[in-house]
């Protein structure tokens, strides 16, 4: 890994645990509280490219496995990787890779980014996550479905504005355009 | 600052190694897992809760904290268990839920940050042969505790400047300046490291 990928890497697994200390933003008509960490991972599939994406969000679960509360609500540790939601965080490596993947195929405009985050960023998190969830909870999938469609409004919205925001800073800072060292 | 989950404290929990703990906390957790009956179930539970707040010197209030984020998921256990199965299923399946936790948390709260790294890193020098630098891991660990904090206050400091301008609900305008100015500090702190012979570190050993 070159000096610019690793201080990629670092960087955006920093910014996807800073975005969960930010305070949850209150969307209206979504009952359930929107966090930034879903932006992190949508960003940075979209920003720094896949294998780079995927090793910050490796990163990151390492950084929460080893006990530091980097998960909004000021979660971590081992105990988040045995709960309901465990899927989804095993998901976020695999969907910043995913997302990467899309983008550096079909190119960067903003609807191949948002097309990007949906897929990978939604679909493929809750892919992952749901069944989990419903092994946990032991709950048929389509229940345990049911139960995770609370978040997709809120997912959906962040997807809007991650793929917004991505395609004005590749155009803002052309330099990083995806190119995998 | 980004402190860890630790908590210090003498009891003997505290006392046993990382590798320990890590390997009783899989075998807890299969057992968990395998057991089917409700009263042996029940037994373990108060075991565990028990040994977290009492014999580990915890708390009570430690384990209600950590029980609390669960709560809404025992919730729905009950409701979806109770309507589609049996009581005795929803408390089940709860309770092996809220011992997995218990179990797992207590780790993290009786083990410094400093042991868990060491088991992180023994495992990184096992995959050494695979292409894996522990050094580097090392490093980027280290680097990105050290940018939790910066990003923050970046992220913070374009918020408030788009605050002052009244655009404090215009997301994109905040996120925009933010990441751009991410990107400009990777690059500079990209270029400090290679000036400083970053790419053959390690490379001597």
């Amino acid at each position: 890994m070159s000096a610019k990928d690793t201080v990629l890497v670092a960087m955006f697994a920093a910014l996807t645990a800073a975005l969960g200390l930010l305070p949850p933003i209150p969307v209206p008509f979504v009952p359930v509280p929107v966090t930034g960490q879903t932006l992190g991972i949508m960003l940075s599939g979209c920003v720094i490219g896949a294998r780079r994406a995927a090793l910050a969000m490796l990163l990151l679960l390492v950084l929460l496995a080893l006990g530091l509360p980097l998960l909004s609500g000021g979660r971590g540790g081992l105990g988040v990787f045995v709960g309901p939601s465990a899927g989804y965080l095993i998901a976020w490596p695999l969907a910043a890779y995913c997302i990467g993947a899309f983008v550096s195929r079909f190119g960067a405009s903003i609807g191949v980014l948002f097309l990007a985050n949906c897929v990978g960023g939604i679909g493929l998190v809750y892919v992952v996550g749901v069944p989990i969830m419903a092994l946990v909870l032991d709950l048929s999938v389509g229940n345990a479905a049911l139960a995770g469609s609370v978040f997709l409004p809120g997912d959906l919205i962040k997807a809007g504005v991650a793929s917004a925001v991505a395609a004005a800073v590749l155009r803002a800072y052309p330099t990083q355009k995806n190119t995998q060292a | 600052m980004i402190a860890g989950l630790y908590l210090p404290g003498d009891g003997w929990i505290h006392g046993l190694s990382a590798p320990v703990k890590l390997g009783f906390m899989f075998f807890t957790g299969l057992t968990i897992v395998v057991i089917s009956h409700v009263s042996v179930m029940v037994l373990l539970t108060i075991s565990v809760g028990f040994i977290f707040s009492v014999v580990a010197g915890l708390g009570f209030k430690r384990l209600w904290l950590s029980t609390r984020p669960l709560l809404i998921w025992v919730l729905a256990i009950l409701l979806a268990q109770l309507w589609l199965v049996s009581a005795e299923a929803a408390v089940l399946i709860s309770l092996r839920l809220v011992t997995l936790v218990w179990v797992a948390t207590l780790v993290t709260y009786t083990t410094r940050l400093s042991e868990m790294s060491d088991v992180l890193a023994a495992m990184c020098s096992v995959l050494r042969p695979l292409g894996v630098n522990p050094e580097r891991i090392a490093f980027l660990i280290a680097l990105t505790i050290r940018l939790i904090p910066s990003v923050f206050d970046i992220v913070r400091d374009v918020r408030d400047v788009q605050k002052a301008r009244g655009l404090e609900r215009a997301y994109i305008a905040m996120f925009v300046p933010a990441l751009t100015r991410l990107l400009r500090e990777s690059d500079a702190l990209s270029d400090a490291l290679t000036a400083r012979g970053f790419e053959r570190w390690g490379d001597k050993r």
